[in-house]
């Protein structure tokens, strides 16, 4: 067979980087995500992310008032379309502000890249999703208290598909406009169904079992967490934005 | 050591530089090249803001890209367009650094301190730097590029947009700051480098044309630039370097292969002149 094998030269520097590296345990998210904490603190963190966060809230409870559809009639298929709209807009809005800033390049070269301050405003983005999430169940009103749980679960699954595909695309596709696809994908999965189906798909969210969207719900957290640690643990990315420039 | 082994750089069928092999030391390496040649690709692919197509980039034997973390921590970047907060103060803008930078807040705060006042900014470290000049902004950007004490300091055309004054205000700046360390200077302008680099590394036509010392580059030229004030009397074909005007009469600096000493004065090849003679047939 014909193999490349490695000189005696990179043998050697494999196996010393490799007792360089040791045995030492690889950081686990929340570790990840306590040091970024330590280190920057909220202030930090979130700096300059005040205006989109506003606007995010303001597009969302603007996508409710506005919505063409009878809320009454439409409760599931409401809350399941709105759900992802705070956190799309609010990444797409804090990612446009931070690759056209001018620090953009030199903070990709400090210890926390901006891409590992990304992966923790995701996180914040996402429990506030959820808080919202839990507003607009509680405030829609259901008469039974199942169907509260079952709008609740749909909605926690929309914003955790979404943010799930949302980061997968990010880390996936290195394109200077990938932060934008994730605007694509709530129009997919939350107002293309509404349009073709209406009715049908009120019908269908509405009569879903809770055991099936609490089901689906925690598989689409489990793989939005996963998402989330390969997006903190990436090492080979070129600064895109650059490229081509 | 930070080695760069046969590196090369492809922009789909663009090749930006071809097998690079470059060892550097401790010392002011800098990186003269015309525009488009290469060096920002280059410099990037330092920074890890680029990866090489193929070859690698070694630091203590390592490959930068799996030191990630480890490698960032002991390099210090002055990117070519340094981008600040306008409204941030020097202390503020430093202070933000440092922390991106995963220094402790104690050690920041004296080393906000020491570097402002190295780059004699200590006065205006917490005024507003939209009010600054390019030269004070670039100060700015020395001063980040220090806070974690880096091995290795890569700075991308420095010295553009500054004044021959704070030039070379620069330039005493970088020759305080580069003992033991790896310094790296990207420039076109060649008297930013002749005087304080140890070693100058050409580019020519996306590859490595030389790296070695300001006098041994100057050494190539050696017996074949002369002046004159007349050059309509040179015969021999030769390429013109540099005219300067005097007392009405102009003062031609040129290289010529063959001996012109009949005719002109031989003198002393500098940096400037190498660099016109093998990138003439580049915009430079």
């Amino acid at each position: 067979m014909n193999m490349i094998k490695p000189s005696q030269d990179e043998k050697e520097r494999a196996i010393e980087y490799i007792l360089s590296i040791g045995l030492s345990k690889p950081k686990s998210l929340w570790k990840h995500f306590y040091e970024l904490y330590r280190a920057l603190g909220f202030h930090y963190l979130f700096l300059n992310t005040m205006l989109p966060v506003i606007i995010s809230v303001a597009l969302m409870i603007g996508f409710i008032v506005l919505c063409p559809l009878p809320s009454e009639q439409f409760k599931n298929a409401v809350l399941f379309a709105t759900a992802p709209v705070f956190f799309i807009f609010v990444v797409l809005l804090t990612e446009i502000v931070e690759r056209s800033s001018p620090l953009y390049e030199l903070k990709m070269t400090c210890k926390y890249t901006i891409q590992q301050i990304t992966a923790f405003r995701v996180l914040c983005f996402s429990l506030m999703g959820s808080v919202f999430c839990t507003l607009t169940s509680l405030f829609s009103r259901f008469p039974d208290v199942l169907d509260f749980f079952r709008a609740l679960s749909l909605s926690l699954f929309a914003l955790f598909i979404c943010s799930f595909l949302s980061i997968f695309l990010m880390r996936y596709f290195n394109w200077k406009w990938t932060h934008f696809t994730p605007v694509l994908l709530w129009m997919m999965i939350g107002l293309f169904p509404i349009w073709i189906l209406r009715e049908r798909w009120e019908s269908f969210l509405s009569q879903l079992p809770i055991v099936i969207t609490v089901f689906f719900t925690v598989i689409a957290f489990g793989l939005y967490l996963m998402e989330l640690k390969k997006l903190i643990n990436i090492q080979q990315r070129e600064v895109a934005y650059y490229v081509g420039r | 050591m930070l080695v760069v082994n046969h590196v090369t750089k492809k922009y789909g069928n663009f090749t930006a530089l071809e097998d690079i092999t470059i060892k550097f030391t401790n010392g002011v390496y800098g990186l003269l090249a015309p525009n488009g040649s290469g060096k920002t690709t280059l410099i990037k692919m330092l920074a890890t803001l680029l990866f090489p197509t193929s070859g690698e980039i070694l630091w203590e034997g390592i490959e930068i890209t799996k030191l990630g973390e480890e490698y960032r921590n002991i390099i210090g970047y002055l990117p070519q367009d340094f981008g600040y907060y306008k409204n941030q103060s020097p202390r503020q803008f430093l202070h933000y650094l440092a922390a991106l930078k995963g220094i402790d807040r104690s050690v920041a705060n004296r080393k906000v301190t020491e570097l402002l006042e190295l780059v004699s900014l200590s006065d205006v470290m917490d005024k507003k730097m939209r009010h600054f000049s390019g030269g004070m902004i670039q100060r700015v950007g020395i001063a980040q590029a220090l806070l974690n004490d880096p091995k290795i300091l890569i700075l991308d055309e420095p010295t553009a947009g500054l004044d021959p004054k704070e030039r070379v205000r620069f330039r005493n700046l970088i020759s305080e700051i580069s003992q033991d360390r790896i310094v790296i200077l990207s420039t076109h302008i060649v008297s930013d480098i002749e005087t304080i680099a140890n070693r100058v590394i050409m580019l020519k036509d996306h590859k490595l044309y030389c790296n070695d010392s300001p006098s041994n580059i100057c050494r190539t030229l050696e017996g074949k630039v002369y002046e004159t004030w007349d050059i309509k009397t040179v015969t021999q074909p030769y390429f013109p370097l540099t005219q300067r005007q005097e007392d009405g009469r102009t003062l031609v600096r040129f290289v010529c292969e063959s001996d012109c000493t009949e005719v002109a004065r031989p003198v002393t090849p500098n940096l400037e002149d190498v660099f016109l003679y093998v990138y003439r047939d580049e915009a430079i």
